[in-house]
């Protein structure tokens, strides 16, 4: 299974890069974004499945889950999240695979290069659940059974499952 | 009794923002305010820093034309160290830009503008964004994703990465082009060229829907500014400054950019972080001017490319000597998109553009540097001053959405005076912000005057009556 990840975040700003070192130590095809954006959806397009890392100060533990589609299209600004993204890539392009985020907990944004002990303290718990994931993914083209069946299927949050 | 309408945050644009309006006691419009409300500060941050640095720290000023500060940047570090840079850099440079104007102005007219005047101004709220659009015309929205995809691809080709790319720096970039970026790049242009013109032909179509818009949304002379080449065309990246008035007669030409502090002002209003700048021989409000796409279709005499000189003259048409109406700032940045497709092809083909000489290298031979380039919004000037070390002792940053700014306001209170009653609606709410929106301003970029702003703090009583008002003017 083609699988891209999509690091999110502002590496000057503490915390807001911890998606980016996070994504480093997968060894997976990864591009770190600033932001998400309307094209980002033709390049996932390209895959069979898109895993996000965010930095996201709302939640108290790592989160895996799959990007739920509900095209809210926020008229506000420049940016897009996860579930429009997907929404995108699925009309526009036909994308047709699975698509999770992963959410770390972070409360550091001021400007700097080093990750706050919030981020820090999760990075292992997020890479260990992102490696689980891939490799259940990898054997996903020969697999079409159990969690990530459900998961496409939109019946199983992966959070208990991996 | 008199009351206040205020649209907060205004969508569809970069940054922060709103609008207030005051009507009289008969429900007519008193005065409309575009306010803008965040402060960045960055003239302040860079303050003590080497100004080999800049570049990297001023492209952090924005996320969408990270391109254009970093050319500012880098062109005042180029006068810092007293250098002209290698042909192969400057071609470079411009290159990037062209791709930023392209993707910037792709954002800007597919992905925000578009839901209005597709899907119209009295569209529901809740479908006038993208995902209304892409139920009504996915293969429009597709090709605005990949033109700005194309514009964002040379970004990262040539600049390492699409946002906050730190090729270059004062003496010139750190890289040479390649076959190879040229091989990725021109695959694009064909399929650009023929989306843009898809474009063109659907927003023309649908302009006479928008009478009374173009008639009245931000229609009124003023002066417009921006960079052209020797001969008067549209130029992006080096050039001289032209003015010229509602009428299309000449103000002022060949004024040098580097020089920009001597004729333009930077006046303040209490109700906004942004500056109000105008040219100075007409004073504060006279001089106020526009930039930008409208302004350098206006100001330049001729694109210099077949396409887009064929838009142009078309343009020019739809109005008397000069196009004042802010409503064709669409129209304008779908010609550009045009133009900087076309010198992007031209590009490709020029040797010198692959030549090995990229920098030039001297240590710190002035003490003051200013650079100047036509950003997507309009022509920025960044202006430094440094120690005998090179540190940074003072920066001057004159943004374009800023110089845009009194006629955003003379924008919003004309589409007020005409579209809004006592009792608006949404789609006349929705024609406020549409009336800023013609200007895509860029409010994250603008918005650094930090100890200049005047302040006005208004006290109030346990029922909200005024009791004392602080004000400190600049």
């Amino acid at each position: 299974m083609r699988t891209f990840v999509m690091s999110i975040g502002n590496e000057l700003r503490s915390d807001d890069g911890v998606a980016h070192a996070i994504a480093a130590q997968l060894e997976v095809h990864s591009c770190a974004l600033f932001q998400l954006t309307p094209e980002v959806a033709a390049e996932v397009a390209g895959y069979d499945a898109v895993v996000f890392i965010d930095a996201d100060v709302e939640v108290e533990n790592v989160t895996l889950e799959q990007v739920s589609v509900a095209a809210s299209g926020s008229p506000l600004t420049h940016s897009t999240g996860p579930s429009e993204v997907v929404e995108l890539a699925k009309i526009l392009y036909g994308f047709d695979g699975l698509a999770f985020v992963c959410r770390v907990p972070a409360n550091d944004f001021k400007p700097g290069q080093r990750l706050g002990p919030r981020a820090l303290g999760h990075m292992r718990e997020a890479a260990k659940k992102l490696r689980l994931l891939l490799h259940d993914l990898d054997r996903f083209v020969v697999e079409e059974s159990g969690p990530l069946a459900n998961a496409r299927n939109g019946t199983t949050r992966l959070d208990s499952d991996l | 009794m008199s009351r206040r309408i205020v649209i907060e945050p205004v969508t569809r644009l970069e940054g922060h923002a709103k609008i207030t309006v005051q009507l009289d006691d008969a429900g007519q419009v008193r005065s409309a305010r575009f306010h803008v409300t965040e402060f960045r500060g960055f003239e302040k941050i860079c303050e003590g820093r080497p100004f080999h640095e800049m570049p990297g720290l001023m492209s952090r000023i924005c996320g969408i034309c990270p391109v254009s500060h970093v050319l500012a940047s880098s062109k005042a570090g180029d006068m810092l160290l007293g250098v002209e840079i290698p042909p192969a850099a400057t071609k470079q440079r411009r290159l990037v830009n062209y791709a930023q104007v392209l993707q910037s102005h792709a954002l800007s007219f597919f992905h925000l503008s578009s839901p209005d005047l597709l899907l119209g101004m009295d569209s529901p709220p809740e479908k006038r964004n993208i995902f209304g659009l892409m139920e009504q015309d996915r293969e429009f929205l597709r090709s605005g994703i990949r033109l700005r995809q194309f514009g964002q691809q040379i970004i990262e080709l040539v600049g390492g990465k699409r946002i906050h790319p730190g090729w270059s720096g004062p003496g010139g970039v750190h890289e040479r082009f390649t076959t190879r970026q040229r091989d990725e790049i021109v695959k694009w242009i064909p399929e650009s060229i023929e989306s843009i013109g898809i474009a063109l032909d659907r927003l023309k179509s649908v302009l006479d829907s928008f009478r009374e818009e173009v008639a009245h949304m931000g229609n009124f002379p003023s002066l417009f500014l921006a960079t052209v080449n020797e001969e008067g065309g549209l130029e992006y990246y080096d050039g001289v400054i032209r003015i010229t008035d509602g009428s299309g007669n000449t103000i002022a030409e060949a004024l040098d950019p580097h020089r920009f502090y001597t004729y333009l002002g930077e006046a303040s209003e209490s109700y906004s972080f942004m500056k109000f700048p105008f040219y100075q021989p007409f004073g504060y409000p006279q001089g106020h001017y526009r930039v930008g796409p409208l302004a350098r279709l206006n100001v330049a005499k001729f694109a210099g490319t077949y396409h887009a000189d064929r838009e142009m003259r078309e343009f020019k048409q739809r109005g008397e000597g000069a196009v004042c109406q802010s409503f064709h700032f669409h129209l304008a940045r779908l010609i550009e998109m045009l133009h900087c497709t076309e010198r992007i092809e031209e590009l490709m083909e020029d040797p010198e553009l692959f030549e090995e000489a990229i920098q030039a290298k001297a240590s710190l031979n002035r003490r003051e540097g200013v650079g100047s380039c036509e950003a997507p919004r309009g022509t920025l000037f960044h202006r430094y001053w440094v120690d005998k070390d090179g540190l940074m002792t003072k920066a001057d940053l004159l943004i374009a959405t800023a110089q845009n700014n009194q006629a955003m306001n003379l924008s919003v209170e004309q589409t007020a005076r005409r579209f809004l009653d006592a009792e608006p609606d949404q789609g006349m709410l929705n024609r406020l912000e549409a009336a800023i929106r013609c200007y895509d301003p860029c409010l994250s970029c603008s918005t650094h005057a930090l100890g200049r702003m005047p302040l006005v703090v208004d006290v109030t009583g346990p029922a909200g009556e005024p009791v004392r008002q602080i004000r400190r003017e600049t």
